[in-house]
């Protein structure tokens, strides 16, 4: 009896819980589909018109183009320099390691509103104009710091030794380095990215601070909101959402499925 | 000898391109930052003059204190709230949820932070504002007459913040109580302990580095955090990211910003060394 | 204090796999018995079965006479030693000894007293306020065996409790427990794989395989009269002949074999009821092997030696018997003899220590 009850408290908060998280993103969901002028209730519909107003509108989709290519290739340049950084530390014995190490690590720890704000005004310095490019390395510099975490914690001995028989049959270091070490590296590499690329399409405040005249998408849903409630919004709030969890999915079950995560002995 | 320079200067060589990056746009930019905390603002120029006036008037202007202070007060109950919120979620699902489902629950858990930031707080605001969702549903049940003013509220903010940080630290508790040998558990139980003496002993303690792990990350990133605050909490108590903001976007003050974000830093950094001490501290 | 523990018709099956298929067993209180046996014959999931832990799919377990069925770890008078101790980290070793008798109620002062006397019986009181991580393997044993003691347990479980120690650390902590057992009468149930271990220290060994009991009883018994094929091989090192009863008359037994007639004594048959033409394997262990004549000693002709070395207590060799060469025959002679291979020796064996399966 005593049993039961708590079972059934114990389902009932999964319930609320569950319904707190997802009662937002489900209401923008359903509201993107609405009839009316505003995505609020009650609701009428279902309608496509804002998912149209979306697509047609040129500054959204060239913002969202804006978001793919920074963060697709800021998040290339800092997986490059993670990499690399983690096997120089992994494989070589460099004085001051610990301070170097921290220094790289040290983005992770400071406000992305700091970041910005520092290259905001040091571009402002040396008069270096803000665009999509200034944006990119804002996010290099928050995402090297990850892709080195990531790939550094899965540089272990075992692989050291199959390195010392490709040395030993003749390779050159940067050889062994492309063409045995990244490839036996590759799914923290993979996850680094793809990590890296999710921060960076979903970056505001840096790349607010950094753009101009091009922008990345949450920058440009922001100046949406701007002017009040827009139903717009819910529509691309809906398309971003939807991208995201097909990529999630993708992941789920084409890479981590076959990555070994045990499932605890009980 | 020659041979461990020869190899030193290879780890260099593969070390060298991120330590240079972070050193020219994370370091420099910092330490411009700083020397622009010193400078002053006058018009339309930058005075040059290195002074803490800066500093010193945050302690003055009462907006400044007040905005410092609102940001901890809110980040605070944030990190309250949702670690309280967030451990019966976590311990449900690690202990209760089916070894095979256990994934996808986190999963689902995740899933609506899929969507942009900006976005996912906008979409409080749908909830919560006058013609929101959750004052049509209360008005059209009958349990109100008039519409709650929720949004552009101090309220708003922390249920926007609480939203998301619940699941980070479900995510962080769980990691915490899945890695607990299951012995611990069967030991306790051996022993005589019941299921309540088992968690509050033994269970309890062991998930405090989990707990204060997500607290400190929760701390960090909600009182750095501009955009929540910024859709969710109106006008009326602004925290310290946007106060800020408002100096570089609205009057383009950047000594005075720099001077904040420099005590914004020194925060964060108070909170990481408390934390760093008291993990240390646990550890003996 | 200490109980009586019975395993009547024990099955467990995961799924398809049948981990236990009827096992009975008896063990009396105060007895320090071994469950022994190789991985995955079951030994832990009996454990697991009187612990409380896994409920059988059939029959019944009793301690004292009293059914425990569906009675929760914590309710039962048994207490098991983990193997990894599972000592609580974020708290002392004298708060870890203290911690059964307090959820069972006892007075801070009560527990406090009762972890005193078995930190002094495990020589751990100097350290009772360190932490475990701050010990040693064999110092985390320690207190994992005086905290599962300290709620006075009828019956103590140890699952595979020496596994993670070195062997002379091993060695010691066997005698140890012994002693220990001795003194508080509990009694001890230990899971292990290692023969050795389970000679040392039981007064009964329970020998499993795929869920079965081979043999129990005690350790000499099981070693010199296994009950199975399976317990006289996993005892330790035994040869087997091929042989064919012939006939049994006053008292001797003969088999036929490749190594011509061999004349038994007819209680070496154990395991079986045997008839003339039934065939039998001869088991004999290598420490029985012997180089000079004698009446007690059967003989099998005459061999080469393929290999011999140098084992420090025994001289170990591998014989090709002229007999049948494709079969090797492993022997251990005394350390002060001088044999080196090819060398041809006749092959002896004391005749009341063949053992017929």
């Amino acid at each position: 009896m005593i049993l039961r009850l708590k079972s059934l408290g114990m389902a009932g908060y999964l319930l609320l819980l569950y319904g707190f998280i997802f009662l937002p993103v489900a209401t923008l969901v359903l509201f993107s589909f609405q009839e009316g002028r505003f995505p609020i209730p009650p609701f009428n519909g279902p309608s496509l018109k804002w998912y149209q107003a979306v697509f047609s509108d040129h500054k959204l989709t060239s913002a969202l183009t804006n978001s793919l290519l920074v963060a697709l290739i800021s998040s290339a340049f800092a997986c490059v320099l993670g990499f690399m950084a983690a096997y120089g530390f992994a494989r070589y014995r460099l004085p001051g390691a610990a301070a170097i190490k921290a220094t790289i690590s040290a983005p992770l720890t400071v406000s992305y509103l700091i970041i910005g704000f520092g290259l905001l005004v040091s571009f402002n310095l040396i008069g270096v104009s803000r665009s999509l490019f200034t944006v990119g390395i804002g996010h290099v510099v928050i995402n090297t710091p990850l892709c080195f975490a990531i790939i550094y914690a899965s540089m272990g001995d075992h692989q050291l030794n199959i390195e010392r028989a490709a040395r030993d049959l003749g390779a050159k270091d940067w050889q062994v380095m492309l063409r045995v070490t990244a490839p036996m590296l590759m799914p923290s590499i993979i996850a680094a990215y793809f990590l890296s690329v999710t921060f960076s399409w979903d970056e505001f405040i840096i790349a607010f601070l950094l753009s101009r005249f091009d922008v990345t998408l949450p920058v440009e849903i922001w100046s949406l909101l701007r002017s009040g409630l827009n139903p717009k919004t819910n529509a691309v709030g809906s398309v971003v959402f939807l991208i995201s969890v097909v990529i999630v999915l993708l992941l789920e079950f084409t890479i981590f499925r076959r990555g070994a995560l045990r499932d605890r002995q009980s | 000898m020659a041979a461990s320079v020869a190899l030193r200067c290879k780890g260099w060589a593969f070390v060298a391109p991120a330590l240079l990056w972070t050193l020219a746009f994370f370091v420099i930019p910092f330490l411009v930052m700083v020397m622009y905390s010193l400078w002053q603002r006058t018009g339309t120029t930058i005075v040059k003059t290195w002074n803490l006036d800066n500093y010193a008037s945050f302690f003055e202007k009462s907006h400044f204190l007040a905005g410092l202070s609102n940001s901890l007060e809110i980040t605070l109950l944030v990190t309250v709230i949702s670690i309280v919120l967030a451990y019966p979620l976590a311990w449900i699902i690690a202990e209760r949820v089916p070894h095979r489902w256990q994934r996808l629950a986190l999963l689902l858990a995740i899933l609506p932070f899929w969507t942009s930031y900006v976005v996912r707080s906008y979409a409080w605001l749908l909830v919560l504002s006058r013609n929101g969702y959750l004052n049509q549903s209360l008005l059209g049940l009958g349990i109100i007459d008039t519409p709650l003013e929720i949004a552009s509220t101090r309220i708003a903010t922390v249920t926007g913040f609480v939203h998301f940080f619940v699941m980070l630290l479900t995510l962080t508790i769980y990691a915490n109580l899945v890695q607990l040998s299951p012995n611990y558990r069967r030991a306790a139980a051996d022993l005589g302990a019941s299921g309540l003496q088992t968690f509050w002993h033994v269970i309890l303690p062991l998930t405090i580095p989990g707990v204060m792990v997500g607290a400190f990350l929760t701390f960090v990133l909600c009182i750095g955090d501009y955009i929540t605050p910024q859709i969710l909490g109106g006008n009326n108590e602004l925290v310290l990211p946007q106060i800020i903001m408002l100096q570089i976007t609205r009057r383009a003050d950047f000594p005075t910003a720099a001077a904040l974000s420099i005590i914004l830093m020194a925060v964060i950094t108070i909170a990481y060394i408390l934390c760093a001490r008291w993990l240390k501290m646990e550890r003996t | 204090m200490t109980a009586r523990v019975e395993f009547k018709n024990i099955g467990q099956r995961f799924g398809e796999f049948v981990a236990l298929d009827n096992v009975n067993l008896d063990i009396e209180a105060g007895q320090y018995a071994v469950l022994l046996g190789p991985s995955g014959c079951g030994k832990t999931t009996l454990l697991m079965i009187l612990a409380g832990f896994i409920s059988p799919t059939e029959g019944d377990v009793l301690i004292d006479g009293k059914s425990y069925n569906d009675v929760p770890p914590a309710k039962r008078p048994t207490t098991t030693m983990f193997q990894d101790y599972a000592l609580f980290p974020h708290m002392t070793v004298e708060a870890n000894v203290m911690f059964g008798p307090k959820m069972q109620g006892a007075g801070r002062k009560q527990a406090s007293e009762r972890a005193h006397s078995l930190l002094q019986m495990v020589n751990l009181w100097d350290a009772r306020d360190k932490k475990p991580h701050a010990l040693s393997g064999g110092q985390r044993q320690r207190v994992a065996l005086a905290r599962a003691l300290a709620v006075e347990p009828d019956v103590l479980l140890l699952d595979e409790p020496l596994g993670a120690l070195d062997l002379k650390l091993r060695r010691q902590m066997q005698d140890e427990l012994k002693a220990i057992q001795r003194e508080v009468g509990t009694t001890f149930i230990h899971v292990t794989h290692d023969q050795e271990e389970a000679m040392a220290i039981a007064d009964k060994v329970v020998v499993m395989n795929h869920g079965k009991i081979e043999d129990s009883g005690p350790a000499h018994r099981v070693y010199l009269q296994p009950a199975s094929l399976f317990t006289a091989g996993f005892m330790g090192e035994i040869n087997l002949i091929a042989a064919t009863l012939s006939g049994i008359s006053d008292g001797v037994a003969r088999f036929a074999s490749p190594f011509g007639n061999i004349d038994l004594p007819a209680s070496s048959i154990l395991t079986k009821t045997l008839n003339p033409g039934d065939p039998a394997q001869l088991g004999i262990r290598p420490e029985h092997f012997r180089l000079a004549d004698s009446s007690e000693a059967v003989s099998l002709g005459s061999a080469v030696v393929r290999n011999c070395a140098f084992f420090g207590a025994h001289l170990r060799a591998i014989l090709s018997p002229e007999a049948q060469p494709d079969l090797s025959l492993i022997a251990h002679y005394a350390q002060s003899q001088k044999l080196s291979d090819g060398d041809r020796v006749n092959i002896k064996v004391e005749r009341d220590a063949v053992i017929v399966l």
